[in-house]
């Protein structure tokens, strides 16, 4: 071995021990009083999270049933992740910042501290509403606990006919639509999570895009946990009506704490009839200090349903931060000629944990998935993909590609793949390939040779290797992705 | 030391307990073998019919060594050259104690608890002739539970060819130790009737340099699982593993390997080729494990399959996990019908479909086969396994 590779690999290691928690930039809490349900879990906290939010009855009925379904299941244990625990008794289910009671009209009225907040994050919201009249500008529906306290562009998009706002709001202005399609993609006893989502949920957004509509702009919700133990558990669901098209960004960073913070979300796309939908995800919540306290435990179910002929649902994720991160980006792919698409990074350092993939389940005709998974582990992490592709016997001529590769940084840490590919129809075609390595001794040479210094080169390898799934970014992500991947990145490789 | 009956009890008990594994069990996800097998199995016949007819897998030499398991049990036993010795294995209580992971593995108890015949093969020189082992069943009724230890020493080598064949329901487990430069070479035929239920279990523990050379052809069976488990224990250590899977009718056959990669400087390659036809159900789990310590290991996996009928079904699953950072692991999978363009090539050359489609899939096979060329007697088996596969073939079309 070279000596300059000896230094990168030394200086590596330093550097990734010296990039824990100092550089979390986004680490803080906001003093913002709050009014919380008593610990615990159980139908009356159900009943007082509804009645908070003014539900109607059938909704309640609803989280009752969920609850009911959730006591009788068990936590799973499938996952590559290890974690204490959970006492789900001793978490706060229902946490809103006291200055909601009365909405504020505009940003002025907004509680200061919580743009101060948002200031720090670098969310550029007060500067949206100057930035009004700027093309391809982001409404921002900004999630600050649990309960929607801003939201831009409203109107802006109700001139499209777009309905972008709280999920609370829907319940109460389109109840229609929110009846017609809660559940329907996950359902309440999917699993343990979205048990327990299904249950306690607090708020989250809603998405309704009228037939025939390009929306206007890219959504966008930044997710903020704030109060120490709050689970925060939101919902999503965003419907892409006949020949509408929506790009969806979400992203999302916490203040460092030191006890862990649950965090079960749900989220729910559909598709009708040649729609399209595209949803980005950038995830950098508190992963854990450098010995593998605190942190975010992320358990998330998102699933997306090509529910319609020509429908097309693309996945693109960006996941750097969590303590535990137990996620799997899903497509449906009911009707005939619908596409899934999955991109994903996911960066594990110190003791973080990350078990994510994707499932394409290929129901009908001519219908094709994409998998791309670039997994990177440095430190102490481990990094597992699991996915599963599944042909139907009535799914003529489906097509899947998938490929999973792994970059291993660092002596102590893991990578794993676990893919489960099954075909009941002889027509389809399925590719995998997978592999796991380290940054190859001949390509370092080959940078290094045309005159990068070692760094350089290691960066550049490192970059190259996440390219794929960085270019299916949207633009107005692509730059927070890029400086995330770079701070997580560039200082765990030299 | 724990005496052989005792051990044999309480494997008794966990499998009166624990019965078949399920699909609950992950290792079991695509293999249910509780909804398929009885808890039970009736006394085996102990006298041997005369007139069995075997179909053997023969390479053919005069010398080669005979083992027969008729109904389980092993029939007589020739005179054995130097450097080749069988024993008993009640006498070695020491070679079945289990570790803890194996108490629960199902497989392995329920050998242990109807255990009919154990016998333990040592090797201590290079051994020219080929051993032909031969596993048998008269009727549906017969159960068979064996278990055979293989030990080379250093230096010593040694040529396996294994047949399967019959009704009812068979259960091998191979254990396999090979010291330093030692070097197994490894072939299994597997081809029963279409209601035989074969659960064959290899594990194999290799020391430094030592080389184990597998090649697995199934050709029919009703239910089948052939397991391979390789530790590699020592640098230099390597294990090749070939697999070809044909399968037709109702059959489910399923391929599992687990390649534990203990130590640094080791290698593996893992090929896998499945032709399904009719309703024929076929499995590939392959899992390599590198462990912390094992750097610059290089582990391939290869799984292939070709489906050629509407109700056939394939389940794969290659998995890598990777603790150690300088290595070099790959798997690659894929799954699809005849190539249609390949077929109309040989058409537009005059052959006729069927023959086109024989061709086509023999070719898909014969990388598994062309692993055979460094076997004693090579040329006659990949011969011999040709004209298997062109009958099972010429029945599909």
């Amino acid at each position: 071995m070279s000596q300059a590779k000896q230094n990168i690999e030394k200086e590596t290691v330093e550097k990734v021990q010296s990039l824990a928690g100092e550089k979390y930039k986004y680490g803080f809490s906001t003093d913002i009083d709050s009014e919380k349900a008593p610990k615990g879990l159980n139908e009356d906290i159900i009943r007082f999270i509804s009645a908070k939010k003014e539900e109607p009855e059938w909704l309640l009925e609803w989280r009752l049933d969920a609850f009911e379904r959730w006591l009788t299941m068990s936590e799973p244990e499938w996952a590559m992740v290890d974690y204490p625990q959970i006492d789900y008794q001793d978490l706060y289910y229902y946490s809103a910042p006291k200055s909601m009671d009365d909405r504020p009209e505009t940003l002025d009225e907004v509680d200061p501290e919580l743009l101060r907040t948002y200031e720090k994050l670098g969310i550029p919201l007060y500067e949206q509403e100057v930035l009004a009249g700027v093309k391809n500008r982001v409404a921002v529906d900004a999630v600050f606990d649990s309960v929607s306290v801003a939201t831009t562009f409203r109107e802006e998009l109700a001139t499209a006919g777009v309905i972008f706002c709280s999920f609370s709001e829907a319940v109460k202005e389109h109840p229609e639509l929110v009846k017609k399609y809660l559940g329907t993609v996950v359902p309440k006893s999917d699993n343990y999570f979205t048990a327990l989502n299904s249950a306690v949920f607090s708020d989250g957004s809603f998405v309704y895009i009228p037939p025939n509509t390009r929306c206007p702009m890219e959504l966008s919700t930044y997710f903020r946990i704030n109060e120490p133990n709050t689970g925060q558990f939101e919902r999503t669901l965003l419907i892409a009506d006949k020949g509408s098209y929506v790009s969806y960004l979400e992203g999302c960073t916490a203040p460092m704490r030191d006890e862990n913070q649950l965090h079960a979300a749900v989220v729910e796309l559909v598709a009708l009839e040649d729609a399209e939908i595209k949803y980005s995800t950038v995830q950098n919540w508190y992963p854990g200090d450098e010995e593998g306290r605190g942190g975010i435990y992320n358990f998330v179910t998102k699933r997306g349903d090509c529910r319609e002929n020509n429908a097309k649902i693309s996945w693109t994720q960006v996941e750097t931060g969590s303590a535990i991160t137990w996620k799997y980006p899903s497509c449906i792919l009911r009707g005939d000629n619908t596409v899934g698409e999955f991109y994903s990074i996911a960066i594990g350092n110190n003791y973080q944990q990350i078990d994510s993939g994707t499932k394409m389940i290929h129901l009908g005709k001519n219908t094709s998935s994409r998998i791309i998974s670039k997994g990177i582990s440095a430190g102490k992490s481990s990094n597992a993909y699991r996915g599963q592709v599944s042909i139907h016997r009535k799914a003529d001529k489906a097509r899947n590609f998938t490929q999973c590769d792994s970059l291993l940084i660092g002596d102590t840490c893991s990578a794993h793949t676990v893919p489960y590919i099954e075909t009941k129809n002889p027509s389809a075609i399925l590719e995998h390939e997978a592999t796991t390595s380290k940054i190859s001794d001949d390509q370092l040479f080959y940078c290094q040779q045309r005159g990068l210094d070692a760094e350089e080169a290691v960066s550049l390898i490192v970059n190259g290797f996440c390219k794929d799934v960085l270019q299916h970014l949207p633009m107005e992500f692509a730059v927070e992705a890029q400086k995330l991947v770079g701070i997580s990145l560039e200082g765990s490789v030299g | 030391m724990t005496s052989f009956n005792h051990m044999q009890q309480e494997a008794k008990e966990i499998f009166a307990a624990n019965g078949w594994p399920n699909k609950r069990n992950e290792d079991w996800h695509y293999t249910d073998l509780s909804a398929r097998l009885p808890s039970s199995f009736q006394n085996q016949s102990l006298e041997l019919s005369e007139d069995v007819r075997l179909d053997k897998l023969t390479c053919d030499i005069e010398d080669a060594l005979q083992l027969d398991f008729i109904n389980g049990l092993l029939t007589e036993v020739e005179e054995l050259p130097d450097g080749l010795e069988i024993s008993a294995l009640i006498d070695h209580p020491e070679l079945v104690q289990q570790s803890d992971e194996d108490v629960t593995d199902p497989l392995l108890y329920a050998n242990l608890a109807h255990l009919e015949t154990g016998i333990v093969i040592d090797v201590s020189q290079v051994i020219e002739e080929p051993m032909e082992i031969h596993f048998h069943n008269t009727s549906s009724e017969e159960a068979s539970f064996v278990r055979i230890v293989f030990r080379l020493a250093e230096g010593a080598s040694l040529t396996l060819l294994e047949s399967h064949s019959g009704w009812g329901h068979t259960q091998l487990v191979s254990d396999v130790y090979q010291h330093e430069d030692s070097m197994l070479r490894h072939l299994r035929l597997h081809q029963a009737e279409d209601t035989q239920v074969s659960l064959l279990l290899n594990r194999v523990s290799l020391d430094a340099r030592a080389q184990y050379h597998n090649v697995a052809i199934s050709l029919s069976g009703g239910l089948g699982r052939l397991e391979t488990r390789v530790t590699f224990n020592a640098p230099g250590s390597h294990a090749g593993l070939a697999t070809a899977l044909l399968s037709r009718g109702k059959q489910h056959i399923d391929i599992t390997t687990r390649l534990n990669h203990l130590s640094a400087d080791t290698t593996s390659d893992t090929v896998a080729r499945t032709i399904l036809d009719d309703e024929a159900c076929g499995i590939f789990q392959g899992k390599v494990i590198v462990h912390q310590d094992a750097q610059r290991v290089e582990a391939t996996q290869k799984s292939d399959a070709l489906m050629l009928s509407a109700d056939a079904m394939m389940n794969v699953k290659p998995e890598l996990e990777i603790y150690a950072d300088d290595v070099a692991c790959a798997h690659g999978s894929a799954i699809g019908e005849i190539d249609h363009e390949a077929l109309f090539f040989l058409r537009s050359r005059g052959i006729g479909e069927e023959a086109a489609r024989i061709m086509l899939v023999e070719g898909f096979v014969s990388e598994i086969l062309g692993r055979l060329d460094d076997f004693a007697a090579g040329a006659v088996l990949q011969e011999n396994l040709l004209k298997r596969v062109a009958t099972f073939l010429k029945k599909s079309a």
